[in-house]
């Protein structure tokens, strides 16, 4: 054997030795050579997020953002804090400590979620730093391109493009159109505490609702403002007067959907409707009444329109409120959407869906 | 130590037979093999939006925690996800899909071998004997079952007990078994196919209507904005089957294929094996008897009293009174009330696989397929054969 000779073969055992390992399956490193900021620093540095910022300062949240571990953290810029009325420093910090902390925590989750983690579908529930869930729904089909999934947080949109999946050093954050609101009380105590509503209290006393307000757990309640009874002449000495056998029943069983266990967000008609089956983003309730809540995000303006549709099926098609508005905007501002209580959700209303003159039997 | 070098082609020689890739073969005594389908259908709205999704992981042998959730299972199909309108007679190996159609799908398992000739690489094996099995919601995403969260790991929609036989061929589905209360329940049907004396020039299909109970009587006729005439299936209604060669968008039935009697298809959620009838693999008389030529199969399903002659204009006819199928080369149909169901299959020949095999391309294959019409919908699967590798 030639020296070429014995160097091939040496080449070649040398080849074939490395060629003999196992050969396992490799996962690739992930990428560190950029170390991003901590979700603290981040919120901290961003003027966008300067109201958030002096929230998260006010509780001493500022610093356990600045901590490890993964935090996923659906963050209200000073936009959202604008559309709840909040548009200064100051008047978060005339605001409860304890309250505000706890509003804070609810708008995080452990882990570390970016949209596409989410699955698709309604309702993902998770435990926030509060202890109470919230819920994440994704759109079930594809709105443009993926990563703009239209993806909502107890009802409110999380923002599109640069401002969610914000990856951070120790977590990421998607920024919010509106805060999220937890109660931790039930849609009774909800309602019972505010004065505007001591007509609806009233009403739902008389034809002996009341008390399943605070026992059915889930409950949606769309609950009318005193001025929405006001408009049909309807005062507490009118409802004190009331018989509830003289009406159908559903004339006000219909604002707590007949108490049928249902959790419906204001944005929750959008994304089933996505489905594009007939009917599916509809809550039908007996008589034929069918209830759409209505939802649009328009990406250019960056503004968000709700409403409540109120309907009646005749045969196939879906037609008119006989009885009352077919339309109806929730009260003041669509803030006043997804209140979120122990055993259910509040939305508010500035009509009554159906008059109770026409609704008598 | 010059004399040693000839040592160097035969450590070569060792070291490459030990080179191979290290891998330890999973074998499993006494097997049977098991083939799963989820027939369940999604159906969300506003009012049901928080009943469990029926997108499944389905485990046999679960090791539950003291919750009642499974933290391991001895077999695991995880995303499995509404069957397809064509179970296809093996699995798409290429295919690295998440979400499964069935199980065990694309998954890599011990595949079930050719019994008596059928290619059986879409069953899985499984161990024989008595097992506990259940069909667990999960979230729709591409997180492993076990992987998931404690607050995502769903509910059990069917929890229950089997019992297979080793060497038997079964397939299983979870279905509606009631339509008002919609209470799933596992339906398993041990094959009788491997076992049957089946020619190989025909092609044989049985049908099965595994509808809830109270389907027909209940479920809605017409819904707004679906094209639903002729869709629904009473509980027992004639077979006639027609073959026919397309001319642009005319079919046109073989010679003596036009509305042949074949038989029934009964209504049952009793897992018992119906009876196989078939039609020719090669009904034209002018093929070459190696490709049938582009066709499709229709099969008409009608009600007492009525016959494929008098059949002028189905539309007008009572709910139940007939549907169709139709498989294969049929053009660019649309749902009409004729034939409100199509399904591919084949692309070219429906229920005959025409496939490249040996030196002809395409060469037809004789099936044999089970339709199952369920809840207004046709299913069909189609079983063939191991044939000759192509040669290019």
């Amino acid at each position: 054997m030639n020296n070429f000779m014995k160097y091939k073969w040496a080449g070649i055992l040398g080849l074939l030795l490395l060629a003999a390992c196992s050969k396992d399956n490799l996962t690739p490193p992930i990428d560190k050579t950029t170390v991003p900021r901590n979700m603290g620093t981040f919120i901290e540095n961003n003027y966008d997020l300067s109201l958030l910022s002096a929230a998260l300062k006010k509780t001493g949240l500022l610093d356990s953002l600045n901590q490890a571990g993964a935090i996923t953290f659906f963050a209200p810029d000073n936009a959202a804090f604008n559309r709840i009325g909040i548009s200064t420093p100051e008047e978060i910090d005339r605001m409860d400590v304890d309250s505000l902390r706890f509003m804070l925590r609810y708008h995080m989750i452990r882990d570390r979620y970016f949209i596409s983690t989410f699955p698709r579908q309604m309702d993902n529930k998770y435990t926030t730093l509060a202890g109470e869930k919230l819920y994440v729904s994704t759109d079930k089909v594809d709105q443009y391109i993926k990563s703009d999934l239209y993806t909502f947080v107890n009802g409110a949109f999380i923002m599109g493009g640069a401002k969610r999946n914000i990856a951070l050093a120790n977590g990421v954050i998607h920024i919010l159109y509106r805060p999220i609101q937890f109660y931790k009380m039930t849609v009774q105590d909800y309602i019972a505490k505010d004065t505007s509503f001591s007509l609806f209290t009233a009403a739902m006393k008389q034809f002996g609702l009341w008390e399943e307000l605070k026992t059915k757990n889930p409950l949606t309640v769309y609950v009318p403002v005193n001025s929405a009874f006001e408009k049909y002449g309807i005062t507490a000495a009118k409802i004190a007067a009331m018989k509830p056998a003289a009406y159908k029943p559903i004339v006000f069983a219909i604002y707590a959907m007949q108490m049928r266990p249902m959790h419906i967000f204001s944005a929750d008609g959008y994304i089933i409707g996505g489905t594009n089956v007939f009917g599916s983003n509809v809550a039908f309730l007996d008589g034929g009444y069918g209830i759409a809540p209505a939802y649009f995000h328009n990406s250019n303006e960056n503004t968000e329109s709700v409403s409540l549709n109120i309907g009646m099926m005749y045969g196939l098609n879906w037609g008119a409120n006989p009885d009352g508005p077919s339309h109806i905007p929730y009260a003041g501002s669509m803030m006043n959407t997804d209140h979120l209580c122990t055993n259910g959700i509040v939305h508010v209303i500035s009509d009554l869906m159906l008059n109770p003159d026409l609704m008598k039997q | 130590m010059k004399r040693l070098y000839f040592l160097l082609p035969v450590l070569c020689a060792v070291v490459l037979l030990y080179s191979c890739r290290k891998t330890e073969y999973a074998t499993l005594n006494s097997p049977a093999y098991l083939r799963v389908f989820n027939c369940i259908e999604y159906n969300q709205n506003l009012g049901n939006k928080d009943a469990p999704q029926p997108f499944f992981t389905f485990m046999i042998d679960p090791v539950l925690d003291e919750a009642g959730i499974p933290v391991s299972a001895a077999v695991t199909g995880d995303f499995l996800d509404q069957r397809a309108q064509w179970a296809m007679p093996y699995p798409d190996a290429a295919s690295n899909v998440i979400w499964q159609k069935e199980f065990p799908g694309t998954k890599r398992v011990l595949a079930a071998p050719i019994v008596n000739g059928y290619d059986l690489s879409s069953w899985a094996q499984v161990p024989s004997g008595k097992h506990h099995i259940i069909f667990r919601t999960r979230p729709l995403n591409n997180t492993p079952y076990f992987e998931l969260g404690p607050l995502e790991k769903g509910v059990t929609l069917i929890d229950t007990t089997i019992d297979l036989s080793a060497g038997e061929v079964y397939t299983m589905h979870a279905l509606i078994e009631e339509y008002v209360s919609q209470r799933p329940f596992m339906y398993l049907r041990q094959e009788t196919f491997p076992k049957q004396p089946f020619a190989d020039s025909l092609v044989y299909v049985n049908f099965y209507n595994l509808s809830s109970i109270n389907w027909f009587q209940l479920s809605p006729n017409e819904i707004t904005n679906q094209y639903l005439v002729s869709t629904k299936l009473q509980d027992t209604m004639q077979v006639y089957y027609s073959l026919n060669r397309r001319n642009g968008s005319t079919l046109t039935a073989i010679p003596g294929y036009r509305g042949v009697p074949m038989g029934q298809i009964i209504h049952s959620l009793d897992p018992k094996v119906a009876p196989y009838y078939s039609f020719p693999l090669f009904p034209d008389s002018s093929s070459n008897k190696i490709f049938a030529g582009n066709m499709s199969q229709q099969f008409g399903f009608l009600g007492a009293g009525y016959s494929p002659e008098a059949l002028t204009y189905p539309d007008n006819l009572p709910v139940g009174g007939y549907s169709g199928l139709i498989l294969g080369d049929y053009g660019n149909q649309d749902k009409t009330g004729q034939l409100p169901f199509l399904v591919r299959a084949d692309l070219r020949t429906g229920l005959i696989v025409s496939i490249h095999s040996g030196t002809t391309n395409p060469r037809s294959f004789a099936t044999v397929n089970t339709i199952e019409y369920i809840n207004r919908k046709f299913y069909v699967t189609t079983i063939q054969r191991k044939f000759a590798p192509p040669v290019y």
